[in-house]
C-alpha cells in the first residue's frame, strides 16, 4: 500500500497523500506534509462530516476536487477508507486521476491491502446526525 | 445550425465582435476559445444576456474573455441561452470593456497572453513599496510557474484584474516576466507512444479505434506530430471514457500510464 501512496506522491506537484478511516482518523500518510496526527485527525473529521453532509442529499460522492487558496484537495471514497491527495492547484489533474485509478485498481486485487482496509473499516458517520 | 461568423481574436478583438453583433440586433451564441479554455456569450436581439467561461459567469466572464488576446471565435445565430446571468445593460458593459481594452493595450506590451508566467525579481524594488492587500495576495502566489490563468483560478479574480496587478508589480520592480507556460512544454509524445496507444485502443474498440484517437487529438487542439507530453494523460483519460467494460478500461489506463511514464 505504501508503494501505491508513493506512486501517487511521484506525480509532479503532489505534496502529500493520506488515508483516513470512515470516522476521519488518519491511518497512513506519505509526503511533505505535517506529521501531527492530531491535526490530521481533526482535518479528517471535517472531511468525513463534509462527505456525509453532501451525501445526506441522497447523492453519492465518490470523488471530490476542491481548490482552496494555494492548495488543491482531491478525495476518493474507497468505501472502507478515504484517500486524500494534497497538491498544487495547477498540477496535471488528468495525470493524477489516471494514477489514482491505476493505484486504486491495483489495491482492489491486493489481499494484503484489502485486509488492511477491512481491519480499519468502520461505519460511515451520518452527516445529519453530526450537524443535527 | 450554420456558423455565420468565424475568425481569430488577434485579428478581430472581442469588443469589436460584440459591437458588431449588438448594433445589428443579433441573437445567438458566440463561442470563444483561448487554448484549452473555452467560453460562450449569448445575445438576444443585440443585448448580452448570458456569458460563461470556466466557473465564471455574467459580467465577470465577459471581462475575462475580453482579455483573451489570442484564440478563435464563432457565432451561431438563433441559439437560446441556458440562463440569463448578465445584469448590466449592454451599453454599460461595452463602456467598461472599452475602458479595460485601453488599459489592456498598455498591459499587453508586457503580457501578450494569459500563458505568461511571472517570477520574483531577485533585484527587488529600488524603493520602498507599499502593497494593497490584493497585490500582496497575487505576489504571494507568484512562483515562476503559475500563469495568469492559473493565478486567476486560485484567487478567484478575472484575468484582466490579475494581469493589471502583475503589470503594476512588475513596473514596481518586484516581479519579472518569466517564460510562457506553453514554451515550457517543448517535449511532444513520441511516435512509439502513439503506436502503442493505437495498438491497445484498437484491440479494445476495433477498427474505429484509430479514428477515435485522431478525433480526440484534434479536439485537444493538436496533431500526432506536435502533441505535448504534458497533455498525454488527458488524452488517455478521454479515450478511456470510450471503453465501457470496467476491466478493459482499468487495463488500458494501466498500460498507457506506464507507456506515458516510459516516454517522458
Amino acid at each position: 500500500m505504501e508503494e501505491g501512496l508513493r506512486e501517487i506522491l511521484a506525480v509532479s506537484e503532489v505534496e502529500g497523500c493520506l488515508l483516513f478511516d470512515n470516522q476521519g482518523r488518519l491511518l497512513r500518510s506519505e509526503g511533505a506534509i505535517s506529521h501531527n496526527q492530531h491535526e490530521w485527525d481533526e482535518a479528517g473529521e471535517v472531511l468525513v462530516q463534509t462527505l456525509a453532509t453532501l451525501e445526506s442529499g441522497s447523492k453519492k460522492f465518490s470523488d471530490l476536487d476542491i481548490i482552496f487558496m494555494d492548495k488543491r484537495l482531491v478525495m476518493r471514497d474507497l468505501e472502507k477508507v478515504i484517500l486524500v491527495v494534497i497538491c498544487d492547484p495547477e498540477l496535471d489533474i488528468a495525470l493524477l486521476r489516471l494514477t489514482l485509478n491505476v493505484v486504486i485498481n491495483r489495491w482492489k486485487g491486493n489481499s494484503k491491502v484489502q485486509r488492511f482496509f477491512n481491519d480499519h473499516h468502520t461505519q460511515r458517520r451520518d452527516g445529519e446526525r453530526i450537524f443535527g | 445550425m450554420a456558423e455565420v461568423l468565424k475568425g481569430k481574436l488577434d485579428q478581430l478583438p472581442l469588443i469589436d465582435i460584440l459591437k458588431m453583433l449588438s448594433s445589428n440586433g443579433r441573437s445567438g451564441r458566440l463561442d470563444l476559445s483561448q487554448g484549452r479554455i473555452q467560453g460562450e456569450i449569448y445575445l438576444k436581439k443585440g443585448s448580452l444576456v448570458h456569458a460563461a467561461t470556466g466557473a465564471q459567469i455574467g459580467e465577470r466572464a465577459v471581462y475575462t474573455m475580453m482579455g483573451w488576446l489570442n484564440g478563435d471565435f464563432s457565432f451561431t445565430p438563433d441559439v437560446e441561452p441556458p440562463e440569463e446571468s448578465v445584469e448590466l445593460a449592454t451599453e454599460q458593459i461595452m463602456l467598461e470593456a472599452a475602458r479595460k481594452n485601453e488599459e489592456w493595450k498598455n498591459i499587453k506590451k508586457m503580457v501578450p497572453n494569459s500563458d505568461v508566467v511571472f517570477k520574483l525579481s531577485p533585484a527587488g524594488s529600488p524603493e520602498t513599496v507599499s502593497l494593497e492587500p490584493e497585490e500582496w495576495q497575487v505576489l504571494a502566489q507568484v512562483n515562476g510557474k503559475r500563469s495568469i490563468e492559473g493565478l486567476s483560478k486560485i484567487l478567484g479574480r478575472d484575468e484582466f484584474k490579475i494581469a493589471k496587478i502583475l503589470y503594476s508589480l512588475t513596473k514596481a520592480g518586484l516581479l519579472e516576466v518569466g517564460e510562457e507556460r506553453e514554451k515550457q512544454y517543448v517535449k511532444g509524445l513520441s511516435e512509439d507512444f502513439f503506436e502503442e496507444l493505437t495498438q491497445e485502443f484498437t484491440d479494445i474498440l476495433g477498427p474505429l479505434g484509430p479514428v477515435i484517437i485522431e478525433d480526440e487529438i484534434h479536439d485537444l487542439g493538436g496533431t500526432r506530430e506536435n502533441f505535448p507530453h504534458p497533455r498525454g494523460a488527458e488524452l488517455i483519460e478521454r479515450l478511456s471514457e470510450e471503453i465501457e467494460e470496467e476491466e478493459k478500461k482499468a487495463r488500458f489506463q494501466k498500460v498507457m500510464l506506464e507507456a506515458l511514464k516510459k516516454d517522458s
